[in-house]
């Protein structure tokens, strides 16, 4: 019998280092809480294959599909291919403007990931303009977008969920320094989940941000990075008819 | 004019605190209130709350460190928001 719910666990910015303990907490609660688990990257603390193996180890236990974007601080070491296929061989699926679909009893839950970058937000974002640095940075934000809208918009499934590291939204980043907004998210992120259909979006990055907002199109955004969380993970229940009332 | 090095400290700090892999941490706060140098925020280990000592020290050393870093707790059960 299809569910009528996905039940959907998200952390990010775990943070893993060699002197980590495990992070994701006991096996059997995450086994009992949620059908799949969401990391919204920042796996590491400076992106190196000896961190990588310490969170693939904790995630060989994990009884549930996983699935996974790289952060900044994956990106640190320039090893991140590596981190990724430390991650990929421990059995997590690693985004990268892309897209997965999860089978949970029948009923299609739809992933579509990107780490994203920075770039600010409507009324306060850069631009694609003047010197080549600029551009790229800025272009480097576009592609991304781009592709998470791609991978959005082909999704075959009754559930899309966008998962990102960068913010899309400014409300998430709410408790951070206003002036460092453009290097925590771009809205052209939320312009990708808003036109791509996800029902949710989940990032992580902020760590003094906020848990909860929405894009300009009223898709809920969640910051579920793990200092925000205070907890090893949320979860979100989630159906195919859309968008229900939040909690009171 | 006198060049007053503490108002660029805070930052190189701030940098340091990231960029030094025994800390790696985005997300401290650096304050000079007087002669100490107050750092906040969390890590997620024991270890690096220990290395911000270490890592001001090297940038600012013989000055006052009020480590005010905490490491954060995890320990809360998960919770369940309702999207269906």
């Amino acid at each position: 019998m299809t569910p009528a719910v996905v039940r959907v666990a998200a952390v990010g910015d775990v943070h893993v280092g060699v002197d980590s303990g495990p992070v994701l907490g006991p096996p059997d609660v995450l086994a009992a809480a949620a059908d799949v688990l969401l990391i919204a990257g920042d796996l590491t603390r400076r992106g190196t294959g000896a961190e990588a193996h310490v969170l693939a180890a904790e995630l060989a236990s994990v009884p549930v599909p996983v699935v996974v974007v790289l952060g900044n601080h994956d990106f640190e070491s320039d090893a991140a291919v590596a981190v990724g296929d430390i991650m990929t061989e421990a059995g997590a699926t690693v985004l990268d403007g892309d897209a997965t679909t999860v089978d949970i009893g029948g009923l299609r839950l739809g992933v579509a990931g990107t780490p994203g970058f920075g770039g600010g937000f409507v009324g306060a974002s850069c631009a694609e303009f003047g010197e080549p640095l600029m551009k790229a940075f800025v272009g480097h934000t576009r592609r991304m977008a781009g592709a998470l809208r791609t991978a959005l918009t082909d999704l075959d499934a009754d559930i899309r969920i966008a998962l990102t590291h960068y913010s899309p939204v400014e409300e998430t980043l709410a408790g951070e320094r206003l002036e460092i907004y453009p290097f925590l998210g771009s809205y052209l992120l939320a312009e990708a989940i808003d036109a791509g259909g996800a029902q949710l979006a989940v990032h992580g990055h902020a760590h003094g941000g906020t848990r909860a907002g929405s894009t300009p199109c009223g898709v809920p955004v969640r910051n579920v990075a793990q200092p925000v969380l205070k907890r090893p993970f949320t979860v979100f229940r989630l159906g195919p008819a859309g968008l229900g009332d939040e909690p009171a | 004019m006198t060049y007053d090095e503490d108002r660029y400290l805070t930052e190189h700090l701030h940098e340091a605190l990231l960029t030094d892999e025994r800390v790696g941490e985005q997300s401290l706060q650096v304050r000079i209130d007087g002669t100490c140098i107050h750092i906040c925020g969390t890590v997620a280990t024991e270890a690096r709350r220990t290395a911000v000592v270490a890592v001001v020290d090297e940038l600012a050393p013989g000055r006052e460190i009020c480590n005010e870093v905490e490491v954060v707790e995890v320990t809360a059960p998960p919770d369940v928001e309702d999207l269906a």
